[in-house]
């Protein structure tokens, strides 16, 4: 399959600080791609660079083989949404649309199509922006990059500020657009908040690529330990057979840590000593532990 | 194009910013000109074209204007929403001129016709011929130039500049300070500054070595020097 988006050893500085350093990755056609990394690793700089808001010191950055700048039609191949993008605060969200549709030879109608898929219809698009909400600020910046019903969606921490609900809504609208087929390409500094959505992830820190593949890569690997939850009686006696099976025993107050002893054999252990198990699990790193691992490893030359 | 302008009309149509500066702009004309014919009792056909026509100030009102507009993109980021949809920056800055010019040359016509109407009947009792057709038209044709190039004057800086306080303030210093003085040590200020420039083709004051369309060209070049160098500019410049 081809890449929608195509980095390609790409360096920006700013005076002396090398907010983005030779980096490298491609977006995958039809896929959603979490862009993460830690606040500052120069997530969107890079954002910036490929929609040709800022010029990289050196490297390529190309959408469907092009720079964003030559595209032909730019708001029908990508639609944005950059954090500094504002509005404003004067200005209906319905308004802020309608202007955007003209510059783009849009049809005024299509600001009122966007308006419904992003719940912001009637009233609420009528508003003056001054007065919406910061996830209504966000819902508006999603309208926008959805006025030219893109193939390729680049969205810079959509889920900055919004509360639980919104960021649901938000996973929602990000699963239906990629059902749709679209390219979506979503930036984030948790790991978490992308990766019920995302197939694969591209994580940078620093400014420099750290890892690329699918999300499962990341959360996969081995299992650490194996939790076991018993009643308190026999539990003493079900650490010594896991001991004597090899394994290093933790105890707590009604269940066990063992680790070098995998899931099946603890289990074969309890039933050959007639213990019944209340739980039986392998305890794995965390999305958020692989996350940081790869992000904090990562030391500024 | 054409897309492009109509995007930064409906831009100016839909915030109170362009009402304020116009209400402001119209304030200061019926100031300016209640005050004109209460000082001074006009006599000649140029006298009373001067005493009715919008005066320097109340055109720079208009600079302002497309200076707060062009800075407003950068201050709010609208500049940023407008070329994630329009990548061409040159077409985005020269549509904005054009959008600034075109409501500039309307509220040029707006005030000069509201000046007229009050300032020409209170006038009829002077002593003296007063203006034809041809000067009337010739007054209103100076009025919507001057406006329209002032505002995308004010255009052209603030994209240059960016900095919304820094061009205002900048701008009123240059104007009402520096240009004076800079007038006093180069007599080309006095004669294609932009407020001599503003004033000679307005119909404020007539000047001798600038004719009304020498001036309206001279206020041209100045918008035209700055929108190059904004334009240039942000070649080397990204865009937050």
């Amino acid at each position: 399959m081809s890449s929608a988006i195509e980095v390609e050893a790409l360096t920006k500085r700013f005076g002396g600080v090398r907010a983005v350093d030779d980096l490298s990755f491609s977006v995958r056609e039809g896929a959603v791609t979490g862009f993460l990394g830690p606040n500052g690793a120069g997530k969107t700089t890079t954002l910036r660079i490929v929609l040709g808001l800022a010029r990289p010191t050196s490297g390529t950055a190309l959408v469907q083989g092009k720079p964003f700048a030559r595209l032909e039609h730019p708001s029908r191949v990508v639609g944005a949404s950059l954090e500094r993008a504002g509005f404003h605060p004067g200005r209906s969200g319905r308004d802020h649309l309608r202007s955007l549709c003209a510059m783009a030879g849009l049809p005024a109608s299509r600001a009122d199509e966007v308006l419904v898929l992003v719940d912001l219809a009637g009233k609420a698009g009528r508003r003056r922006v001054s007065g919406y909400s910061l996830g209504m600020r966000q819902r508006l910046h999603l309208a926008a990059s959805l006025l030219g019903d893109p193939a390729i969606l680049i969205l810079d921490e959509p889920a900055n500020g919004l509360d639980p609900q919104g960021i649901r809504w938000l996973r929602d609208t990000l699963r239906g657009l990629a059902g749709e087929g679209r390219t979506v390409l979503v930036s984030s500094h948790v790991l978490s908040e992308v990766a019920q959505t995302a197939d694969e992830v591209v994580v940078i820190a620093h400014g420099r690529l750290v890892e690329q593949g699918p999300v499962a890569a990341l959360s996969g690997g081995p299992a650490q330990a194996v939790i076991v939850r018993a009643d308190l009686a026999p539990i003493a006696a079900l650490a010594a057979a896991l001991e004597a099976a090899g394994g290093i025993v933790e105890p707590h107050e009604g269940w066990l840590r063992v680790r070098e002893v995998e899931a099946r054999r603890v289990g074969e252990v309890a039933l050959a000593q007639g213990i019944a198990l209340h739980a039986l699990y392998e305890e794995r790193r965390s999305l958020e532990d692989v996350f940081l691992d790869l992000t904090s490893g990562e030391a500024r030359p | 194009m054409t897309g492009l302008l109509r995007g930064e009309l409906i831009k100016l149509r839909t915030t109170r910013t362009a009402i304020g500066f116009a209400l402001c702009a119209l304030v200061l004309m019926l100031l300016a000109l209640m005050l004109g014919l209460l000082v001074s009792e006009p006599a000649t056909t140029q006298e009373k074209l001067a005493a009715v026509s919008i005066a320097g100030p109340i055109v720079f009102v208009l600079a302002i204007f497309g200076a707060v507009g062009a800075t407003g993109e950068h201050r709010h980021g609208t500049i940023t929403a407008a070329l994630l949809i329009a990548p061409g920056r040159v077409r985005v800055t020269v549509s904005k001129l054009l959008a600034y010019a075109a409501a500039g040359a309307l509220a040029g016509a707006a005030l000069q016709v509201v000046a007229l109407a009050i300032g020409l009947p209170l006038m009829l009792s002077n002593a003296g011929d007063d203006p034809g057709a041809a000067d009337l038209v010739g007054l209103l044709a100076g009025a919507m130039a001057g406006c329209a190039l002032l505002a995308a004057f004010g255009v052209a800086l603030g994209s240059l500049v960016r900095s919304q306080v820094g061009t205002v303030v900048g701008l009123l210093v240059y104007l009402f300070i520096a240009e004076p003085l800079l007038g006093l040590a180069w007599h080309g200020f006095d004669v294609a500054g932009l407020s001599a420039a503003t004033n000679a083709l307005t119909g404020t004051e007539q000047s001798a070595e600038l004719r009304p369309v020498a001036a309206g060209f001279v206020l041209l070049g100045w918008t035209v020097v700055a929108g190059a160098a904004a334009v240039l500019a942000d070649r080397a410049r990204d865009v937050d």
